[in-house]
């Protein structure tokens, strides 16, 4: 069996020129959204007639997009405590000797009245 | 809401990176960030819904390419600080500048879009990357872009679905590259096939339209 001969096989430096050709005629296409300013300066000229044709109603305010993104997002750190986080940071608070804020200061309020509240029940 | 459209009232003359400096200080002042942000967005919002309604047409539902435009906008008032206006002055050659830097952040969520259709949505940029704009190739030589146009349309919707999205992954003037591994398997989830298959794929199409082109030059110098 002889050896295959590669003169109607493309080698990967041929390839690599006709992916740069395919790459450009998609760009050209819009089926690769511009990156370079150069690409944006060709897109522009070609979608000029475009430009007024009406968005969906879903992009037609800013504001709701911003409050999109305050939903869409949970937030790693909740910046509310929850009930159950109120004892760790009043003591946090008190450990570090920094003034309380007045709805701490509340909270630690109804929290001592509940546990004299309790303390006078079990006895 | 009153406050916010007031303090927008007056930065319509500002640049897209005066625009970019003042949502990154949101911190300090919410509603200039905000103002900024809403006059940032309705500048770019027609160009990128534009754009993203055609790179993704076939690929993304309505929805979808919603969705791209909005995470995308969303990502430059989280990231504004990361945008590199690279010294340029000249407002329209900022406004391109901008638009691109714009179509690298949809890219790379586009991209995620497409990882995270059998698995949960992430995030994850690179912000130098995106910030950093490509060095422009050079044209590549090419004989006739209307064969090559022929070529493309003569491919069948698999071979342009697998080249189309493939390309989302191109680095033009990078040599030597290879389609990623997951981006592969994916795809090969998506069309119910192999990750082999879609490189077969992929090859495949690159021949027809050499091939393609090839034959008719031939036949016209013949």
């Amino acid at each position: 069996m002889g050896r295959k001969t590669r003169t109607t096989e493309q080698t990967p430096e041929d390839f690599e020129g006709l992916e740069q050709q395919v790459y450009e005629a998609f760009l050209a296409r819009g089926w690769i959204i511009p990156q370079t300013e150069g690409d944006v300066s060709r897109a522009e000229v070609e979608m000029a007639s475009e430009e007024d044709q009406e968005l969906p109603a879903e992009l037609n305010d800013p504001y709701a997009v911003l409050k999109r993104a305050s939903q869409a997002r949970p937030k790693v750190v909740a910046l509310n405590p929850t009930v159950n986080d109120t004892p760790e940071l009043l003591a946090r608070a008190a450990r570090e000797g920094k003034d309380i804020p007045p709805d701490i200061e509340e909270l630690m309020r109804n929290d001592r009245e509940v546990a004299e509240r309790k303390a006078e029940n079990d006895h | 809401m009153e406050s916010v459209q007031a303090a927008g009232s007056g930065l319509c003359q500002e640049s897209d990176e005066d625009l970019l400096v003042f949502m990154s200080m949101r911190g300090d002042d919410p509603s200039i960030a905000d103002a900024a942000f809403a006059e940032f967005y309705e500048r770019h919002v027609h160009y990128l819904y534009g754009r993203c309604r055609r790179f993704t047409t076939g690929i993304l539902d309505q929805a979808g390419a919603l969705d791209l435009v909005q995470d995308t906008f969303i990502r430059v008032y989280e990231k504004a600080a990361t945008f590199d206006s690279g010294g340029i002055t000249d407002s329209e050659r900022l406004r391109r500048r901008t638009r691109a830097w714009l179509g690298r952040i949809a890219l790379n969520i586009f991209r995620t879009m497409l990882r995270g259709r059998a698995g949960v949505w992430e995030i994850s940029l690179d912000d130098q990357e995106i910030a950093k704009e490509p060095e422009p190739v050079p044209s590549s030589p090419s004989a006739n872009r209307k064969l090559l146009d022929e070529a493309i349309d003569s491919l069948s919707v698999k071979e342009q679905h697998v080249l189309r999205t493939t390309f989302q992954y191109y680095q033009p003037g990078k040599q030597h590259q290879r389609l990623p591994n997951d981006v592969a398997e994916d795809l090969a989830k998506e069309l119910g096939t192999t990750s082999d298959n879609i490189r077969q794929i992929r090859r495949r199409a690159r021949r027809k339209i050499d091939q393609y082109i090839k034959s008719k030059t031939e036949s016209q110098s013949g």
